[in-house]
């Protein structure tokens, strides 16, 4: 006979995700009638930060591959969908499609040299890569509006069908999300996903053991690597059209942090951490705001600085696997090692 | 319309903007060499030694010891980091690790400001040396300064790792961690030391800095980016890769700001920077194909 | 372990009903809530705290007086985090949960721009100190920028290159920002009017510590005077670092480098011959004006309060924050809302900030209508120099 925690723990590893998931979305689905509006507004962001995060997730957890330039991706979905729909009028929907696509191909080229390279040099390079896009918007000013930003991009339609931007983008960023993490779980469990996992990168396992294994490494990388492009050009793309006009700071380095501070406090081991994760930071972002103010007057954000660096703190010491690791501590057996 | 005395000024703006690079880049290499760590707060030890040599030097204590009390104050944060938050999570992954840095990097910075407001303050250039004019370019007063403090903190760590028995010890941590605890060098403290010095290094150059950039509370973030670039072209591993890679990287900078149109020198020195990074994937030292 | 497990699951659920609750309905109260979003953290706070004191100091004496048509004005203040997403989000939170019946930003060039979607959105009259002209005309209904174009200002300084000093040939460097983007569009438009020809464009990073390479592209141009369009530290340097060069060519720069903590840094550059000539705001000069200077008695008592309460003058960034909230007020004076009504109340608010006509703050005089939210700017920048530790008044609109 299982205990409850077993199988809550056998759910979320995968073997019975539908159920999970199914639940996961209903409860999503009707968030809108209970939050009020700005509650979907919070959420709608942390929908766009969990499917960058997924991507991430699986490039760090599974690929052992560090980024530090997920906002390059996103950038590029977002400049793609902002340019070309306002230049030359074609289908939101259509121009989401290419930009991924396109994104996913940029993605192989440059992972295709980035999969060669180890450890910490990936991250120098991701995050040199993630400034030269952000000099480069502000550099084609004609193209991109520069630092100024591209104002007037369309709201995604539906038809003749015009719907309130909030609601209708929550429910469109939510479903994407929702069938981004089916697509994550099943690729976690597919020959790439089972080929990741059996050298373990995460848990230090060496590239060399794949090699004799007669795993090829690098193709599965470079796919994981475009799958977490793909993933974060479609959340530029929603973004844009979302919030209508963007600037290149929203894509800087900044922003591909705070995904991998997402990540990291998520956790890595499912691509179920990437909701955790951002949920958290956002949430914390939110609290202080709501809570700062009634303790120290005036001008709070040097304290909600302060207080949100030492949440991080906290949460890593605590849980340095991350929130996805409570589930493995509530594992009875697994306080005995 | 480029004369040499141009060509000559973007080398001296080069060797400038490398040496404060390299340092950066030094400090992270000390922890990371012996602890594993990246340590993002790094820039936060420059940041602050700037602000508290400007803090005790306007309050009227001479130069020097200002600089000495900013650089205590900050090897006892640097210590302070080490022990609240590295250690207790010692057993964790580097990039748990990482984040921890990051985390304590936010707060210090929202501590700064907190204290001394958002305003960038400055310093005279130390003792009033004057600019050096050299065949029509101009060498700041404090560029010496810079490129002084850099060399000796070069030769003071080749030096410290070399040939004492502090710094075999140090090294010998970063080389063969268990082999070190086994002959009875206690890692911990290693690490401990590690952190203190990076911090005090970082203090001295924040200090050095500053009449030449100025400095605010915000200054230590964009710091650790570029310090961090020029430790990981260069190769991590050798104190002298990073001085390489912070030297290329200053020069990327200063010649494409000089040389290349306007508007697009940001995109060619990170770009050629790029380029270095995939065809020396091991660091600029290392040749390419070699493990 | 399962302790502190449940210590951390403990404070998950404390701030997830921190959120929850902050998303409950707004609350109908007595007094107008104006909200603020200003950039307190990041690389823009320079822009972002020293408004936020001018605001409080405005507001405070409102209150102080009874409010407006005795209703207290109450400001809500969220920090941006000098991100565009986020200053997003914390105007849709004043206006969802807070219930503004306005809101007001002070923070960088392109992260204001993110707001002007969310006002027309939202249907909410938003403020927006852009510091370019770019954006004039795609305000939309509900956003409105009572602050100088840059082509309102612009003739000031290159009138005086050109007429006072006889120079025809400019080089401009300029910061890599919005605003800097704005500045090198209206330079080249505007300089042919005054007879001047931009002969050479360089551009610095906005964090930038060495702009020698610009200012040694610069020095080999023809180049009689350069003007430097920069918002932060970097401007400021770039004057010190052109005339340690030796670089004796007239200066003229955007307002922010005559800012006090910049003058008093480097003051020996700045007054070395050609002494740096600044735009700034009659505000900080008010003692020079001419006596029948019709803003000298407002700039007069707004300088004494100033130093009364803060123990400072204010900076130009502190009188633009003042005029916002001035701005605010005055509209509510007229628009009379009722503020338990939301909707009914932004929308008179609008239509007042639209009607708003020949209000002089310190910035400007400013005329707004329905088809024009940025209005018909009379400005009053100023020019000033430095000499002998003092700021000299150089020229004025007139």
């Amino acid at each position: 006979m299982r205990t409850v925690k077993e199988k809550i723990r056998a759910l979320l590893s995968g073997r019975e995700h539908r159920m999970v998931l199914a639940l996961f979305a209903v409860v999503l689905m009707t968030v809108p009638l209970v939050a009020g509006p700005y509650g979907v507004i919070v959420m709608v962001d942390v929908g766009l930060y969990s499917i960058v995060t997924m991507g991430l997730i699986l490039l760090m957890g599974f690929a052992g591959q560090i980024s530090l330039g997920q906002g390059v991706f996103f950038g590029l979905g977002a400049y793609m969908s902002g340019i070309i729909t306002t230049r030359c009028g074609l289908s939101p929907w259509l121009v989401l499609l290419v930009a991924a696509v396109a994104a996913g191909a940029v993605a192989i080229v440059v992972g295709r040299a980035l999969v060669r390279l180890r450890g910490l040099i990936v991250a120098g390079v991701t995050l040199a890569l993630n400034l030269v896009f952000c000099s480069l918007v502000v550099s084609l000013r004609d193209l991109t509006g520069g630092a100024t930003g591209l104002p007037l991009i369309p709201r995604l339609p539906l038809g003749g069908f015009a719907p309130s931007n909030t609601l209708f983008s929550y429910y469109v960023v939510w479903i994407v999300a929702i069938l981004l993490l089916v697509f994550s779980l099943n690729l976690v469990n597919s020959r790439t996903g089972r080929a990741l996992k059996s050298v373990n990168l995460l848990a230090g396992g060496s590239e060399d053991t794949a090699q004799v294994l007669g795993v090829d490494i690098i193709r599965y990388k470079v796919q994981v690597f475009a799958v977490g492009a793909i993933y974060a050009s479609i959340a530029g793309s929603l973004y844009a059209h979302y919030t209508g006009c963007i600037e290149p700071g929203a894509f800087g380095v900044h922003f591909s942090v705070l995904v991998a501070i997402m990540a990291i406090i998520g956790g890595m081991t499912s691509p179920w951490g990437a909701f955790l994760g951002a949920g958290l930071i956002v949430s914390v972002n939110e609290a202080l705001r709501e809570v700062m103010p009634a303790v120290v007057g005036g001008s709070t954000g040097a304290y909600e600085l302060i207080a949100y660096g030492s949440i991080l703190v906290a949460t890593l010491l605590f849980l340095p696997q991350g929130l996805m690791s409570i589930w493995r501590r509530l594992q009875p057996q697994e306080r005995f090692r | 319309m480029l004369d040499l005395s141009a060509i000559l000024q973007f080398f001296i703006s080069g060797v400038n903007l490398g040496c404060i690079y390299a340092a950066i880049g030094l400090g992270l290499f000390v922890v990371y060499g012996v602890t594993g760590v990246l340590n993002l707060a790094q820039g936060e030890f420059v940041m602050l030694g700037g602000m508290l040599t400007v803090a005790f030097y306007t309050a009227g204590t001479a130069l020097v010891p200002s600089l000495l009390m900013a650089v205590i104050i900050a090897a006892l944060v640097g210590a302070m980091l080490y022990r609240l938050i590295i250690y207790p999570a010692r057993n964790s992954s580097g990039s748990t690790l990482v984040f921890l840095t990051l985390g304590f990097a936010f707060a210090t910075e929202g501590i700064a400001l907190s204290v001394w407001g958002w305003e960038f303050k400055s310093l005279p250039s130390f003792w009033g040396s004057p600019n050096i004019q050299l065949w029509g370019a101009t060498i700041f007063g404090q560029t010496p300064w810079v490129v002084g403090t850099t060399l000796l903190l070069v030769i003071g760590l080749f030096f410290f790792f070399g040939h004492t028995i502090h710094g075999k010890a140090l090294r010998a941590c970063a080389d063969e961690p268990l082999g070190a605890r086994t002959v009875g060098i206690s890692t911990d403290q290693m690490a401990l030391f590690s952190f203190v010095l990076a911090a005090s290094l970082g203090a001295v150059v924040g200090a050095v800095i500053t009449p030449l950039t100025m400095t605010g509370y915000g200054v230590g973030m964009p710091l650790t980016i570029k310090g961090l670039l020029a430790a990981l072209v260069g190769g991590i591993n050798r104190a002298e890769g990073v001085i390489l890679g912070g030297m290329a990287l200053g020069m990327a900078e200063a010649i494409s700001a000089g040389l290349m149109p306007s508007g697009y020198h940001g995109v060619i020195a990170l770009g050629i920077l790029i380029v270095v990074f995939l065809s020396r994937p091991r660091g600029l030292l290392v040749a390419p194909g070699k493990v | 372990m399962l302790r502190r497990t449940g210590i951390l699951l403990l404070v998950v659920a404390v701030l997830a009903v921190g959120g929850l609750a902050s998303c409950a309905g707004p609350a109908g109260e007595a007094s107008y809530k104006v909200g603020v979003i200003a950039s307190q953290t990041g690389p823009y706070s320079g822009l972002g705290l020293p408004a936020l004191e001018g605001m409080e100091l405005i507001a405070d004496g409102i209150n102080e007086n009874g409010g407006i048509d005795g209703i207290p004005l109450e400001l809500i203040v969220y920090d941006d985090k000098g991100s565009s997403t986020e200053t997003a989000l914390a105007a849709k939170r004043l206006i969802e949960v807070d219930g503004v019946l306005a809101f007001a930003c002070s923070t960088a060039t392109g992260l204001s721009h993110s707001l002007v979607p969310v006002a027309n959105d939202l249907r909410t009259p938003g403020i927006i100190m852009s510091g370019t002209g770019l954006i004039n005309d795609q305000l939309g209904e509900w956003c409105f920028k009572p602050i100088a174009s840059e082509d309102d200002y612009i003739p000031l300084p290159l009138g005086y290159l050109a007429d006072d000093q006889g120079v025809s040939k400019l080089a401009g460097l300029l910061e890599n920002s919005g605003y800097g983007e704005g500045g090198e569009f209206y330079l080249a438009k505007v300089a042919p009017d005054c007879g001047i020809a931009i002969v050479e464009t360089q551009h610095f990073d906005p964090a930038a510590s060495d702009l020698t390479p610009q200012l040694t592209n610069i020095k080999n141009s023809d180049a009689e005077a350069i003007f430097i369009w920069g918002s932060g530290p970097a401007g400021a340097l770039a004057v010190k670092q052109a005339r340690e060069m030796g670089i004796s060519l007239h200066i003229v720069t955007t307002p922010a480098q005559a800012s006090p903590s910049y003058v008093e840094s480097f003051q020996e550059y700045y007054e070395m011959a050609p002494s740096l000539v600044c735009l700034d705001s009659k505000l900080s000069m008010w003692r020079q004006l001419a006596d029948d200077d019709p803003d000298k008695a407002m700039c007069r008592e707004f300088d004494e309060l100033y130093i009364e309460i803060y123990g400072h003058s204010p900076s130009m960034w502190n009188a633009i924050g003042a005029q916002i909230i001035q701005f605010i007020a005055d509209g509510l004076e007229r628009a009379e809302p009722d503020p338990t009504k939301l909707e009914e109340a932004r929308g008179k608010v609008r239509d007042a900030f639209e009607s708003t006509t020949g209000l002089s703050l310190f910035m400007g005089t400013y005329t707004l209508s329905p088809t024009d939210h940025y209005g018909r700017v009379v400005p009053k920048e100023v020019l000033v120099t430095f000499k002998d530790g003092e700021k000299v008044l150089v020229k004025t609109f007139s």
